[in-house]
């Protein structure tokens, strides 16, 4: 237990970080963000359930290995709402992935009116191939906000496929934030999925920490009649021969926001390594919004980078196209969105969520019609 | 089938068709042909029912309805047809999928139920096999990497593919070679019916050797200023637009 009691600094260096404050919209990274809704709520809690393999807890995992959970735990993620939810001894949870072909599945679920904090630490072993898909929701019985902080560490030449799907009742919120960790020559590949929520936070913080680790992250958010949905990535290429993807896209229904911001670092001794981000948003409605803030921050020469934004309503001239083969304005309005959507969706490499996240973006579609 | 009566045509306030007369009968083929500029796409969007051109005078009958009060999807489940002079790319949307939506939205108006997968794919194969046009292409994205010769192929292989009354075919020979030229007359006469028309926007008499029309105008200055049989359109390729310029300016 005395291990135990050494995790105690991390979280009080939290609490101190966190007496500084709840998040402001007044801080950069916030800029977009409103939180007033989220205070003063009391303490309530979500079910985290696992399929596929066992959630261990704190102790378990640190008989396991105990220097490695001790290098993770509250040092991976930072952040104003990781640092609440650090320092509101969160519900902690292991994720210790084993190698194998049938994708885990991981739902936290909010319960009640109220705020939970979740703390989700995942780890692999070399060699590690895995996919995860990770479901956000609540029981729609009352405004919950779920508070999340993942850690991330992804050994040498693992890989881990991350899918998130934020399905949230529209009353709700969540604030997440994913912290990355990737050893030499692993992999990354996560896309995020914002359905519901009024307001959803994701913090995403991917670390290439060794050479030739790679990353392909997206993003997909669907806002509609003033809900709020935000992705914000910072990504740190800190070694050599690392490379990484970014498509982040926002179909923002009427009075709806999205906001993505990418920050990319490429730090000096990151030689050899490339980084291309696209972010677009498509506009459906009156005071539908986008926010982009590509950030590119190159330390060194003879690097590759790129990054592009769009946005804008749906494209006229492809609504003529569809309609004068006989398409209503409905039915081209969806196989467009589709088609949009489609470039994150294909990503996801599972039919069966593909074609069920098809069938959110026709819904949407349909419903602000 | 269409009668095209005084048609007067402004595209942000600025005056394009100036009156613009034409009719066009069941099993004819009418060919326009006229100087850049003067109005032959505004025509063919207006007649399909693009959105954000003014019509100020004048209307359009088509098989005894008020076309211009169409919705341009009603518009193409009646069986009007616009072949793109620039067909658009829309990537994520595959060329199959896109067909199936539009063949059942006929479908549905018509009263029938979707067509079984099993028939659309057999005549989708036999339609691209009359233009030539790469089964590969099928599984593309719309247009997307086509060249612009396979572009219009597919434009004419959607056109097979969805049978119109009225077909309107702008510039679809420009930018293809002699050989895809002749295929792609070749697929515009397989339609060719006593049932159905074509009105067919070209500047080279040599589309219309293989496609013999029975009619050709000239639109220049937003109206049609000439019309006669193939022979103009031989006089023209000779002589060009000046002749016909003069003689309406004296
Ligand atoms: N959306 C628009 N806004 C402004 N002007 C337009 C618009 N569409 C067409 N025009 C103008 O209307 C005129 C007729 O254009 P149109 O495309 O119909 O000509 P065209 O006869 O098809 O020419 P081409 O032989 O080059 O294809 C041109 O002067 C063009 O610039
Ligand atoms: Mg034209």
């Amino acid at each position: 237990m005395s291990q135990l009691a050494s995790l105690q600094g991390s979280r009080e260096a939290a609490v101190a970080r966190h007496s500084q404050g709840a998040p402001e919209s007044r801080r950069e990274a916030n800029k977009y963000t409103s939180y007033r809704a989220l205070e003063g709520l009391s303490r309530a809690s979500a079910s985290l359930i696992c399929e596929g393999a066992e959630l261990l807890d704190l102790e378990a995992a640190m008989t396991r290995d105990p220097e490695r959970v001790k290098a993770c735990l509250g040092s991976l993620a930072t952040g104003p709402w990781a640092d609440t939810a650090l320092a509101s001894k969160p519900n902690l949870a292991v994720l210790w992935l084993s190698p194998g072909d049938e994708t885990l599945r991981v739902s936290l679920r909010g319960q009640g009116a109220g705020q939970s904090h979740q703390h989700l630490l995942l780890l692999s072993d070399p060699d590690c191939q895995r996919s995860v898909h990770l479901e956000l929701l609540d029981d729609a019985s009352g405004s919950h906000h779920l508070n999340l902080v993942i850690e991330a560490d992804l050994a040498e030449s693992s890989r881990l496929d991350l899918s998130v799907s934020q399905a949230m009742s529209s009353e709700s919120y969540v604030t997440a934030t994913w912290a990355f960790r990737l050893a030499k020559k692993a992999n990354l590949h996560a896309v995020w999925m914002d359905f519901g929520a009024a307001l959803a936070r994701h913090d995403l913080q991917v670390d290439l920490a060794e050479p030739q680790a790679r990353a392909e992250l997206a993003g997909l958010m669907l806002p509609k009649l003033g809900q709020h949905h935000d992705q914000h990535l910072t990504l740190h290429h800190g070694a050599s021969d690392t490379h990484s993807q970014q498509l982040f896209k926002g179909l923002v229904g009427a009075r709806g926001r999205s906001v993505f911001s990418g920050r990319v670092e490429i730090k000096e001794g990151a030689a050899g390594c490339s980084s291309h981000q696209l972010c677009r948003g498509i506009l459906l409605g009156d005071g539908a919004e986008f926010d982009a803030r590509p950030q590119l921050l190159i330390c060194i020469d003879a690097v590759e980078a790129s990054h592009g934004a769009s946005c804008g309503a749906m494209d006229e001239k492809s609504m003529f196209f569809l309609r004068s083969r006989g398409l209503d304005e409905l039915a081209a309005k969806q196989l467009l969105a589709e088609a949009f959507a489609g470039e994150v969706i294909e990503l996801l490499g599972d039919p069966s969520r593909s074609e069920s996240t098809l069938q959110r973006v026709r819904s949407m579609i349909q419903e602000i019609h | 089938m269409l009668s095209i009566n005084n048609l007067h045509v402004a595209v942000d306030d600025k005056a394009i068709l100036k009156g613009v007369d034409l009719t066009v009968k069941a099993g004819e083929v009418h060919a326009i042909m006229g100087p850049n500029g003067s109005g032959k796409s505004t025509l063919c969007h207006v007649l399909a029912g693009r959105p954000g051109y003014q019509v100020t005078q004048g209307g359009v009958d088509y098989q005894g309805a008020d076309l211009l009060a169409l919705e341009p999807e009603i518009r193409a489940r009646e069986g009007l047809f616009l072949a793109f002079q620039y067909p658009v790319e829309i990537p994520g949307i595959s060329n199959l999928y896109f067909l199936k939506a539009a063949i059942n939205a006929r479908r549905k108006h018509e009263g029938k139920g979707p067509m079984p997968a099993v028939a659309f794919l057999r005549m989708v194969r036999e339609k691209a096999a009359c233009v030539e046009l790469d089964e590969g292409l099928l599984n593309r994205s719309l247009n997307v990497g086509f060249s612009g010769g396979e572009k219009k192929r597919n434009e004419i292989f959607q056109m097979l593919v969805l049978e119109p009354t009225l077909a309107l075919l702008d510039e679809t020979d420009s930018g293809l070679d002699i050989d895809a030229l002749r295929v792609v007359a070749e697929g515009v006469n397989k339609l060719r019916s006593e049932g159905r028309a074509i009105l067919l926007v070209t500047h080279y008499q040599r589309l219309l050797d293989y496609i013999v029309p029975d009619y050709v105008h000239v639109l220049a200055g937003g109206r049609i200023v000439r019309s006669g049989d193939k022979d103009l359109a031989h006089k023209l390729e000779a002589e060009g637009y000046g002749w016909i310029e003069n003689e309406a300016s004296t």
